[in-house]
């Protein structure tokens, strides 16, 4: 290092005014530690620059915590996960390309290394990360995912959305960059291209455990190559290898969506932010949720490693426009969850942008518009292989249930609500206000119980209470007290709430308000389906970003419906269609007659019951014609009721066939949370997938660019920290706090 | 008493020269570690001679690799990657199909349309193509020649 360097950089940092980002309290991490090297380059254009160590003593610390240091000059060097011991500082060359290509200036970067020599540092295989905070503003340490873009285009209720992440490299050696990140559960994913400058590489679809080998063999071997395999329905790993200093990597993942009719409009989820999930203790194959920088610690198969809430603030944006041609002259479009900016461009179409460059991804994004008019009947898409003759279709069906008159069944009502430690704060509130509703709308006949469940379960009261005034104003004053805390162990609210014997004549209906942050669905959904008898589960999701995976696949097995409410939210709406619902009786034990046609192999196979403003969903193949009209049967009560539907004149869509296939996936792999072998349908799942090209649990995609080895040995692991989403506690979430 | 001593030493030598060699030639045991897969690129040139080249189609079989990636030509028709059929990659075929960019001036002559990365178990990459369909942008087919070669990779 040449001596005028550091003097200059000394008083460039000076001048510009770094100051202490981070001053905790004395800590001992690691026990003695070594620093030299410097920074060069103008603060003011780049957050990494002026910071430095001179010699190794304790001198340059002005601070240090069990996870920082802070150096004389503000920087501050984030040792989490580096664990205890001897720590060498030393700098890699970070450089800065000017507008010709050439090098502009030569900037470096903290590094550090372990005692043993290890390049290895800011945890086992991990890279070091300086922290600086110039003039106030606090800049992040340095990440992979520069920025995700999200383009969707529906066409009538069928959305193809294509999200593109982009990586670079800011550091001084090659990284392989790991993202977990969520998609919408019922999505089928069908394209993934790589791209490297101009170059777009497709990849395919193989065998998950082949996938991985062939990553790992091109990851080794120094050729670019990213991976993306499914964790659960909506949680996805990305990982691409070989991205150099420097250098940038997109990749461009699409998929296809049904959209569902909910409550008088289509809904458009976009997930942005696997929120942070509770693991039994015992179990290895949840998803753990760790500090950034404690990668490896959870002992899940699966990690999301968080921010913090200060440092998400200054992560990567998000940007989400969507294009509407609903085939129809659109009605309302609202986004309950963001600001948007909606363009109308003429009576069918329309464009909903958020604001560029601003938005975190840290809740999800929801976008409802309806048609002026919806037309009676089944609205029918339709995919036909010209070779074959074979068809799929997708149809909604939505029977006049309104027309109905006659009185439901008594009902036991069964209200529980998640008390763990991530419903803390406004989640919290946000169920509270939705309970306070609930009782209100307890009817004179009705029973009802409220119980909480976080480690354990407990209830207002052993058995269901009759409503009256006197045990409303009990239940009100019940879920006033709840307090937060604890673990998700929901399969003791499960069996709490389904396993008492219940009176006979009512129909217990349960209603679950949790925001389903757990890594073992499968579990869960076990419970249920063993449990559930002949109760109704409605589950309500609440919070920014709900697993809805687990509290759609809840509702279905309940032969209920779910409904979320965000945080912000009253609740209100949510709770009066839930007992317009209750209060409508459902078409229960459904048939549809295809009239003559050759339909076969539908999704659902089990129809669930049909509520008033939520139409059914039926994905199906067929030889030769759709009919003109479907009957549906059904029983009201023990009444038999049959309504005959005309069908719309189907629409094409490439996309069908996909989409039936991932229906036909979906409902493998519920199966496997229950059936006792589940060997064939995870055959079946693997070659449904292949076939259609699709991820599941059982296959991923793949692309390898072939054409060029980069230089140098493959480097380190760089996993891509999540923000905390919107509304949840980090400490009662991630950092162990109260979980 | 010694010489019994030194003959014992050398059969016991012996012995271990004979266990050794007797080890070393047992089947299954080879030190050898396995050879990494090798990865490589195949180039796809079509020849339309002629006539603008709208669309075409492709059917390879790859002996042993394993199709990896799909990359788009150097033409900027055809700059997108094409597209492959699931189904038939299962039966160890490769089918291609690709438009060309509306926007783009169709090319004629040999493009290369484009490349194929894979990954050989064994380092070869034998491979039989079939099945070449071309069309103008009338919708036209016409006979096109197509050649899938090895590039030379970086």
């Amino acid at each position: 290092m040449k001596a005028s360097t550091i003097r200059d950089l000394v008083a460039a940092a000076v001048l510009v005014g770094l100051v202490v980002a981070c001053a905790g309290s004395e800590g001992s991490t690691p026990a003695s530690y070594e620093a030299r090297g410097e920074s060069t380059g103008d603060p003011a254009t780049n957050p990494l620059a002026g910071a430095f160590f001179n010699d190794g003593s304790d001198g340059d610390i002005r601070a240090r915590t069990d996870n920082y240091f802070v150096t004389d000059l503000g920087a501050v060097i984030d040792l989490n996960g580096f664990g205890q011991g001897t720590a060498t500082f030393d700098f890699g060359a970070f450089r800065h390309e000017g507008k010709d290509g050439a090098d502009e200036s030569v900037d470096e970067l903290v590094v550090v290394e372990r005692a043993d020599g290890t390049k290895a540092n800011y945890g086992p295989d991990r890279i070091a990360a300086l922290r600086a905070k110039v003039d106030g503003k606090e800049f992040g340490q340095p990440l992979p995912l520069q920025h995700t873009d999200v383009r969707g285009k529906v066409a009538l209720n069928v959305s193809s959305v294509t999200v593109t992440q982009t990586y670079t490299n800011p550091f001084a050696e090659k990284i392989e960059a790991v993202y977990v990140f969520p998609l919408p559960q019922d999505a089928a994913v069908s394209d993934f291209v790589m791209v490297i400058g101009e170059r777009r590489i497709r990849g395919v679809v193989r065998e998950r455990e082949e996938a991985q080998r062939i990553y790992q063999q091109a990851k080794a071997q120094g050729y670019r190559a990213s991976l993306m395999s499914q964790e659960r329905p909506n949680v996805f790993t990305q990982s691409v290898a070989n991205i150099e200093p420097q250098s940038r990597i997109d990749v461009e993942t699409t998929y296809f969506q049904s959209l569902p009719w909910r409550d008088g409009a289509f809904e458009m989820v976009v997930p942005t932010v696997v929120g942070p999930r509770f693991n039994p203790p015992g179990s290895e194959g949840g998803i753990g949720a760790v500090a950034a920088g404690k990668e490896g610690t959870s002992g899940q198969s699966v990690e999301v490693a968080y921010r913090t809430p200060e440092a998400a603030a200054d992560g990567p944006a998000i940007d989400i426009a969507v294009e509407l041609a609903a085939g129809l002259p659109l009605g309302t479009i609202d986004c309950p969850s963001h600001t948007v900016t909606i363009r109308r461009t003429d009576e069918r179409h329309a464009t909903v942008a958020l604001q560029k460059g601003v938005e975190v991804p840290n809740r999800d994004f929801v976008l409802r518009f309806a048609p002026k008019e919806r037309g009676a009947g089944g609205a029918v898409s339709v995919y036909r292989d010209a070779d074959s003759g074979e068809g799929w279709f997708s149809m909604s069906i939505q029977p006049p249930l309104e027309q109905l008159d006659q009185k439901p069944q008594a009902r036991e009502m069964v209200f529980v609500v998640d008390c763990s430690g991530s419903m803390s704060g406004e989640p919290l509130a946000a169920c509270k206000r939705a309970m306070r509703r609930c009782l209100g709308r307890l009817g004179e006949g009705d029973t009802f119980a409220v119980l909480r469940f976080s480690d354990d379960a407990s209830a207002l009261d052993p058995r269901p209470l009759p409503a009256t005034p006197e045990n409303v104003r009990r239940g009100l004053a019940y879920v006033d007290a709840l307090d937060t805390g604890g673990g998700t162990m929901m399969e003791r609210g499960i069996l709490a709430a389904l396993q008492p014997p219940i009176e006979a004549g009512r129909r217990r209906i349960v209603t679950f308000m949790t925001d389903g942050f757990i890594g073992n669905e499968r579990d869960i959904l076990r419970a249920v389906h063993e449990h559930v008898g002949d109760a109704r589960i409605f589950s309500f999701g609440v919070g920014t970003s709900v697993n809805r995976y687990l509290l759609e696949r809840m509702a279905d097995l309940g032969r209920g419906v779910a409904a979320f409410v965000d945080i912000g939210d009253s609740g209100e709406r949510q709770v009066d269609e839930l007992f317009t619902r209750l209060e409508r009786p459902a078409l229960a034990d459904l048939r549809i007659d295809w009239g003559g046609a050759s339909v076969h192999c539908v999704e659902p196979q089990r129809l669930p019951d049909l509520f008033v403003g939520r139409p059914l969903l039926v994905h199906g193949r067929v030889h030769g014609a759709l009919p003109r009209s479907v009957t549906v049967h059904g029983t009201v009560g023990a009444t038999p009721q049959q309504f005959t539907l005309p069908v719309a004149a189907a629409d094409e869509h490439p996309a069908i066939q996909k989409l039936w296939a991932r229906a036909r996936i979906r409902s493998l792999a519920d199966a496997m949370a229950y059936v006792a072998t589940p060997d064939e349908l995870r055959d079946e799942i693997r070659e449904l997938a292949l076939a259609h090209g699709l991820t599941s649990e059982f296959t991923s995609f793949l692309a390898v660019d072939s054409s060029e080895v980069t230089a140098g040995e493959h480097g380190t692991t760089v996993v891509q920290p999540a923000p905390t989403p919107r509304g949840v506690r980090y400490e009662t979430t991630v950092s162990g706090g109260g979980r | 008493m010694k010489t019994p001593g030194l003959l014992s030493y050398a059969l016991a030598a012996l012995a271990a020269v004979l266990l050794a060699l007797l080890l070393a030639a047992r089947p299954g045991q080879d030190p050898t570690p396995p050879k990494a897969p090798t990865f490589a690129t195949l180039d796809v040139l079509v020849d339309a001679g002629d006539h603008q080249l709208a669309a075409w189609q492709l059917d390879v079989t790859l002996a042993t690799a394993l199709l990896v990636g799909i990359e788009g030509g150097t033409d900027a028709a055809f700059r997108d990657a094409p597209r492959y059929d699931p189904a038939a990659l299962q039966g160890g075929r490769v089918v291609l199909a690709a438009l060309a960019d509306a926007q783009q001036q169709l090319p004629n002559g040999r493009v290369l349309v484009a490349r194929l990365h894979v990954m050989a178990p064994d380092g070869a990459v034998d491979h039989t193509v079939r099945g070449v369909v071309a069309a103008s942008a009338d919708g036209q087919r016409f006979t096109a020649d197509v050649e899938v070669r090895l590039h030379e990779n970086k």
